[in-house]
């Protein structure tokens, strides 16, 4: 019997030193995702840790060589579904109508778009960015997240939404335009830029 | 081609996902001749890079991390992941008496193993070499104790250990905290493979010193100077704080803010951890 125990031993020793050396370097983008869609540090707190121990528990099915950062987000993703946003509050109802009205609206950039940009980009600050974004409807911010902070690709994004690459793109697209408008609303409010 | 398919492309593009190379080129060319199209791509283009470079980062609070780790590591843990079922088992008490002998047996058996084998958290032994700032850390705290190394610049403000060490060459951003019952001695700025670093030491009314020596997470692995293992480098970059103790000196490290400092001194254990590990 002892063989056998020493046996599992090392291999949950050697499994957790995997563990250790592949998936918790990506604790802190995983918090800032969890703090972004909870909008809770508690929450986020306890989304992270759910995932940890459930990515541990499941490891070994983990495919060797693929992106572990994906495969927790995407632990993540489910976790918060079933456990958080189902005790909290149902997924913003994205109406693409009157994202599309909305962001048509937004003041083109014209020939004096380098200047708007410096106006945009000087003043406002990184937490107006990060309100802007953390305001946008769930499936907009969720793209704009993992492709522009987290650099996963539109492949990794489409199985993270489970949408079509297409869809990641146009999501993505209008996301963008969406961010775009209320950045320079606030921009626009503080007198940072004229209308 | 519809112009909203066309502005899709765009996306794309300022992604890098637009993988046929013709059709970059054409895109290119409709971009620069399309003012709508370019507006598109500037509007795409701008997002992105605000929301790469502008958008807050916070790090996973110590507490979490510690949590987590605690959950996971097989230390902490080998016998309840081993036997989940043991609160059960143990209820019942015909099972409860053979159930003690067999748990005797195993801890016997894991303090044996424990002792016979490797010690997980036993970075030290893997730091190795005069690059390895683990190793030059404790080095140099041998050298302050020995009278080798004195401060270049003697003060006990932190503002001015700062700018001697911006004036003196150091690239990264320095932390020099102020705590309770320590006091700022000085600080040297050394040089190695081009790069200068950041060292600055402290004193309390006993004597003791505590030295610390910090280097930007950048430069780790890719200086030939700064050279650590990647197995200690992973454990501290999850939030983790190695502390050993070796020739009477307590040696700690840490990944605080964006640097990896690596703490001396020849005070106590608990009082090392308490003033770097507990923030």
């Amino acid at each position: 019997m002892f063989p056998l125990i020493l046996a599992v031993i090392k291999s949950q020793n050697e499994l957790y030193k995997e563990f250790e050396r592949e998936a918790l370097p990506h604790m802190d983008a995983l918090y800032n995702f969890a703090l972004r869609m909870t909008g809770d540090s508690d929450d986020a707190n306890d989304l992270v840790q759910d995932t940890y121990l459930k990515a541990f528990r499941f490891f070994d099915k983990f495919e060797r060589g693929t992106n572990c950062k994906a495969w927790l987000f995407r632990i993540l993703k489910n976790t918060f579904i079933n456990n958080y946003r189902k005790t909290n509050k149902e997924p913003d109802k994205v109406d693409y109508d009157e994202v599309e009205n909305f962001y048509e609206n937004v003041k083109p950039f014209s020939s004096d778009s380098a200047h708007l940009e410096k106006e945009i980009y000087d003043n406002l600050l990184d937490d107006e960015i990060s309100r802007a974004i953390s305001s946008l409807p769930d499936d907009f911010k969720t793209v704009i997240i993992l492709s522009d902070i987290e650099g996963f690709t539109y492949d990794e994004i489409a199985d993270f939404v489970d949408c079509p690459v297409g869809t990641v793109r146009s999501r993505l697209h209008r996301a963008r335009k969406m961010l775009f408008a209320k950045l320079y609303k606030y921009a626009s409010d503080k007198g940072y830029v004229k209308d | 081609m519809e112009l909203n398919d066309l502005k899709y492309r765009v996306t794309a593009f300022v992604d890098g996902e637009l993988t046929n190379e013709i059709s970059k080129l054409e895109l290119l060319q409709l971009i620069e001749s399309n003012p709508e199209l370019q507006a598109e791509f500037e509007l795409q283009r701008f997002t992105k890079l605000i929301t790469k470079n502008k958008c807050t980062f916070k790090p996973t609070p110590d507490s979490v991390k510690r949590r987590i780790i605690k959950q996971i590591s097989p230390e902490e843990n080998s016998f309840l992941r081993l036997f989940p079922n043991s609160k059960k088992f143990l209820s019942k008490p015909a099972l409860a008496v053979s159930g003690v002998f067999a748990i005797i047996a195993i801890l016997l058996f894991l303090i044996i193993n424990k002792y016979s084998e490797k010690n997980d958290f036993n970075f030290a032994a893997e730091q190795n070499g005069p690059n390895n700032i683990f190793i030059q850390a404790s080095t140099n705290f041998d050298n302050i104790i020995h009278g080798k190394l004195a401060p270049q610049i003697l003060t006990d403000n932190p503002g001015n250990i700062k700018s001697f060490f911006e004036q003196n060459g150091v690239k990264y951003s320095t932390l020099v905290p102020q705590m309770e019952n320590w006091k700022i001695i000085g600080a040297v700025v050394s040089e190695g493979a081009g790069e200068k670093f950041a060292h600055h030491v402290y004193s309390n009314k006993d004597g003791k010193l505590v030295y610390v020596f910090q280097v930007a997470k950048f430069y780790i692995n890719k200086c030939q100077a700064a050279k650590l293992s990647n197995h200690l480098l992973n454990y501290l970059e999850a939030g983790n704080c190695y502390v050993s103790e070796a020739k009477g000196y307590v040696t700690l490290m840490k990944k605080m803010e964006s640097n990896i400092c690596t703490v001396v001194s020849n005070s106590s254990r608990n009082e090392i951890e308490n003033l770097f590990c507990s923030k």
